[in-house]
């Protein structure tokens, strides 16, 4: 007992040097990144870290990896409430303008003004996205061109079509999706596309509900858009795949494994998806003999062509951070300098929101990067723009699966989507007009 | 237990011990099937854990995840940090519940049923609630980054634990309590005395269960720790996946470096935690 | 009740009471009172975290009502809890006496039933998730011939599937229920053999003495696994969680109460309407506990209580 008592002082004692809250060492500013790229981009961003760190001795820069799920954001927001939060916070592309708006991020509009940097250096959606309420909250670490198409080329031989002219139109992507699936007995063994299954319900209706020309969010009037007649149209057609092929059916197919990597265009059980840029080397790691083209998103005639929207992550300064010069000056490095963003694109193979970056001219002549290139150049949309981000996109969600589901019709189930989430829209808005007036 | 059919003569028949031998190899591949997948997963390249069927003996076996896993986070050091936090919970909580628990369920005072009570509803309000307040408060005290929040705690008691010893010490039979206390013996005697060396099944039990809790913890880590060099091998875990694209193999791996050694240590422990009970004693 | 000055034995007896039970008075103060009001306070504003409270008197309690998730998320629980509890304490009751028995190997068959429970969930919900698929999963695998056979038609879906779902968590939970098997194993093991063999010397049948006998002097560790069943129920969360990456997918079957509240609270923000959310929840986990006390108070049994 007596023995344990000590060992427990001894414990105490150590534990304690631990306690003390450290912005400057040795004379060094700290800058503390809290950032998410585990897995296969890990090599990548420490690579980028080293980098800055070699150039800029004067500093003491600290990646923390801090995962990516709700979890992060609770680690996040009670460190802000806390008032400890780190320097530099990585933020999900349409989360900023919440964040913004709850008060967890500094507007860095005045830090831009004095780099000189303004929106014509950004890829339009990107800069977009990172303005809320007229200031600049993040900038861009990468944007991603949402999506491109891809078809199996190998299937496309097999079943007779032509593996040079992928589907142009929703029509021509319904009779290939027809021709391409594979039944063995009851039971699917390949599937020509699951419309609902790129990246995610909620992305998978802004992709084809753009494509069909519809919008979600009309910014000057701040009405939410959802069951919009051409989303509704989209929905529509996405549910048409639900009733050809049978819902479970299809579900069983994607439900592999389960993990983010999971992706059943490499298994081969679908022969034609929506691709998120990353998607290129998990191909070349998963399967590397797959013969596969990439192009621009199928659209109906009246629809919008070439359509797209760009994803990706931002950079920010959360309130109350220490060290800001220095956090600002990483944050100019790897968003908005020929060096720092050249080292980002090679380093995880994504690419800069920064039109000027060396990178982008690197790969006009890469194979497939090529393409994703010309969709993030042509780029229109990003997700909207608004406070309650985080619930259009799940009620956008649960409106594609009741749908799907048959549970509800896609115009109910969409009608639904824009009451829940114009409601809590509207609660932020007035809170602000009350605020105004000088109101508590 | 693997001695021979003992002497206290509830024998069994060769027919029910052959039923009870099926019963419990067929419930063992149910609940064994998932330890199987995970350690041959262990043995495949990423490619393969991808593949559709997927293949139960790995072809070809390959070992490259553990060297590639353990190396990938800073193990040694993650493990280091995860014991020092779970031995420490492990010995709060022990202390802690048994003196709380001994409060509750043999010392007749008023007020003990009410403190009960709360303690129970304790239990019942979602952390995610409390842990914003929580969190400010370590705050306020300069504790953040450091392992204090995830240890303290434990050395003020924990509800579900002082539940758990509560009912155990009620099952001890008061003529043994009540005789030592006409003795002269002091609650503390009985306490240390008659009390805790009859209790040591359920200190190991609550031992195990505290030590797994912790080991498991992610949240509470994730959101105290802000310093890689101090992070847990939960957290060291779900740095193998990224929204960008996972490595399963190395994932794998890991997992079952960090889960065998707590196989292995219930095996050989078990007799301690559920079997070292005998009544014999408190019949006195 | 009447007063009447405490005697000098009651006295040291509450000093003693309060000493040994003052860790937990302690941890009480600093980290349970105090967040418990900030909580009931919030709930009675909107609040952000980042941003100091707005009272709204009771607008989140109101707003209740109409907030067809909070339904929903509340039917899929209480769902889980009425089903999940009962069957998880029948199937961690059966292991646990399979485990009593006196047959050679229980050592490892003991490790073999308490390994999932210490399996990270990480990797156990990828497991999981393989082991239901539909199509190439193995438990649909094992049931398609039975199935065929008895002429019942196709295997469920499992997690593409709203109606079974909330099955497919169940049975995943039941493969975790190594923590109560112990539980009930340690419990099992303080049956006093005396009591057994004066049964069989009765001619007491097995069912008997298992009735009789064994759940009877095991009913406070019954008890105790109900109620915690009871509480992790409607606080069930990690499954879910990893299982659908957060959605409560298909089409809201497995939005379980503390799945809807994370939302609201670390996706939304809502911190306010959250702790509305949190002190309903609170409330009904209360009642749920004092009735299952009160309807159990005559089934268990306390050898120390001397009755």
């Amino acid at each position: 007992m007596r023995a344990l008592g000590s060992l427990l002082v001894a414990l105490v004692l150590t534990l304690t040097g631990c306690a003390r809250e450290v912005t400057e060492v040795g004379g060094r500013k700290v800058v503390r990144v809290w950032h998410v790229w585990g897995g296969t981009m890990a090599e990548g961003f420490t690579k980028i870290c080293e980098a800055y760190q070699r150039a800029h001795p004067e500093i003491l820069l600290k990646p923390v990896f801090a995962a990516n799920d709700l979890a992060t954001n609770q680690k996040f927001f009670t460190a802000v409430a806390a008032n400890k939060p780190p320097e530099v916070i990585f933020v999900d592309g349409p989360q900023v303008a919440s964040w913004a708006e709850w008060g967890a991020l500094q507007p860095l509009t005045e830090l831009c003004q004095e780099a000189g940097i303004t929106e014509h250096d950004y890829f339009r959606p990107c800069w977009v996205q990172n303005e809320y309420k007229g200031d600049v909250w993040a900038m861009t670490f990468c944007a991603d061109p949402n999506f491109g198409f891809v078809w199996n080329k190998q299937a496309f031989r097999e079943v007779g079509l032509d593996p040079e002219q992928p589907p142009r139109t929703i029509a021509d992507l319904d009779r290939c999706a027809r021709a391409l699936t594979r039944r063995q007995g009851d039971e699917l063994v390949r599937i020509g596309l699951i419309p609902w299954s790129q990246y995610g319900a909620a992305n998978s209706i802004f992709t084809w509900g753009w494509a069909f020309g519809g919008d979600f969010f009309d910014p000057a009037t701040q009405r939410i858009t959802a069951d919009d007649p051409r989303v509704v149209k989209a929905l529509e057609w996405m549910v048409s795949y639900a009733r050809e092929y049978d819902v479970t059916r299809i579900a069983s197919l994607e439900r592999g494994f389960g993990a983010a990597e999971q992706n059943p265009f490499i298994t081969g059980k679908v022969a034609m998806m929506c691709l998120h840029i990353g998607g290129i080397a998990d191909l070349a790691r998963y399967a590397p003999d797959l013969d596969y083209g990439v192009t621009f998103i199928p659209a109906p005639p009246d629809g919008e062509q070439r359509s797209s929207w760009v994803g990706g992550w931002c950079v920010a300064l959360p309130r109350g951070a220490a060290n800001r010069r220095e956090a600002w000056e990483f944050v100019r490095w790897v968003c908005a300098t020929p060096e720092g963003t050249e080292l980002v694109g090679r380093a995880t193979g994504l690419f800069p929101g920064w039109k000027a970056s060396p990178y982008l001219q690197r790969v006009r002549t890469r194979r497939h990067y090529d393409k994703f290139l010309q969709i993030l150049q042509e780029c229109r949309h990003q997700r909207p723009v608004m406070p309650v981000q985080a619930r259009y996109m799940r009620e956008l969600s649960r409106a594609v699966d009741a749908a799907v589901y048959g549970k509800l019709t896609p115009a109910a189930a969409l009608r639904r989507a824009r009451e829940t989430t114009q409601r809590e829209l509207d609660l932020i808005t007035q809170s602000d007009r009350r605020a105004g007036e000088g109101g508590p | 237990m693997a001695e021979p059919d003992d002497s206290g003569g509830r024998g069994m028949s060769r027919m029910a011990t052959i039923a009870a031998h099926t019963a419990l190899i067929l419930l063992s591949l149910v609940f064994l099937v998932p330890l199987l997948w995970l350690i041959t997963s262990s043995l495949k390249t990423d490619a393969q854990i991808l593949r559709f069927p997927p293949e139960w003996i790995p072809s070809p076996v390959t070992l490259k995840n553990y060297p590639g896993g353990l190396t990938f986070i800073p193990f040694w050091r993650q493990l280091g940090n995860t014991l020092l936090i779970s031995s420490l919970t492990v010995l709060g909580t022990l202390l802690s519940c048994s003196l709380v628990a001994y409060g509750l369920a043999r010392v007749r005072w008023r007020g003990r049923n009410a403190l009960f009570g709360i303690l129970l509803g304790t239990m019942m309000l979602p952390f995610q609630v409390t842990m914003v307040p929580v969190f400010v408060m370590f705050a306020r005290i300069g504790w953040v980054d450091t392992f204090w929040p995830l240890i303290v705690p434990h050395f003020l008691g924990s509800a579900f634990y002082i539940f758990l010893m509560r009912q155990f010490f009620l099952t001890i039979p008061l003529e043994l309590t009540e005789a030592a206390r006409i003795d002269g013996c002091s609650e503390w005697d009985i306490y240390r005395r008659i009390v805790l060396p009859l209790s040591k099944p359920v200190l190991a039990t609550v031992g195990l269960f505290a030590f797994m809790a912790s080991w498991n913890d992610y949240l509470g880590p994730l959101i105290y720790l802000a310093d890689e060099s101090r992070y847990t091998l939960s957290l060291g875990l779900a740095s193998f996946s990224s929204q960008y694209g996972s490595y399963p193999g190395m994932l794998m791996a890991v997992t079952v470096v960090i889960t065998v050694p707590i196989i292995v240590i219930f095996f050989f422990a078990q007799r301690t935690f559920i079997q070292g009970i005998t009544l014999t004693g408190i019949k006195g | 009740m009447r007063p009447r000055p405490a005697s000098a034995n009651e006295r040291r007896q509450l000093w003693a009471g309060l000493a040994f039970c003052s860790p937990v008075l302690v941890g009480l103060v600093a980290f349970t009172a105090y967040p418990i009001l900030a909580s009931l306070y919030y709930s009675f504003t909107r609040y952000s975290v980042m941003k100091p409270p707005v009272w709204i008197g009771t607008a989140n309690y109101a707003h209740l009502a109409h907030d067809e998730l909070f339904w929903k998320s509340l039917a899929n629980t209480a769902y889980y809890a009425v089903i999940a509890v009962p069957v998880g304490i029948v199937v961690a009751l059966a292991l646990a006496l399979l485990l009593n028995l006196k047959v050679r190997g229980q050592a490892l068959y003991r490790t073999f039933f308490f390994v999932p429970s210490i399996v990270p969930l990480v990797a156990s919900s990828v497991l999981w998730i393989w082991l239901f698929n539909p199509q190439n999963g193995a438990i649909n695998a094992l049931l398609r011939p039975l199935m065929g056979s008895l002429g019942l038609g196709e295997p469920p879906g499992w997690f593409a599937d709203p109606v079974w779902s909330k099955p497919a968590i169940i049975l995943w939970s039941l493969w975790g229920v190594g923590g109560s098997m112990v539980i009930f194993l340690a419990a099992l093991q303080d049956v006093p053999r005396e009591l057994h063999e004066a049964a069989q010397v009765d001619g007491a049948r097995s069912w008997h003495r298992l009735r009789h006998i064994t759940l009877p002097f095991i009913s406070p560790q019954i008890l105790f696994v109900a109620i915690m069943g009871l509480i992790g129920a409607f606080q069930f969360f990690t499954p879910a969680y990893v299982m659908t990456q957060g959605t409560g997918g298909p089409v809201d079957s497995t939005l379980f109460y503390s799945l809807y509240l994370f939302n609201v609270a670390f996706a939304d923000f809502k911190m306010g309407y959250a702790c509305a959310l949190a002190w309903i929840l609170f409330l009904l986990i209360l009642a749920c506990t004092a009735l299952l006390f009160r309807s159990s108070a005559r089934l268990v049994y306390y050898a120390g209580e001397g009755r």
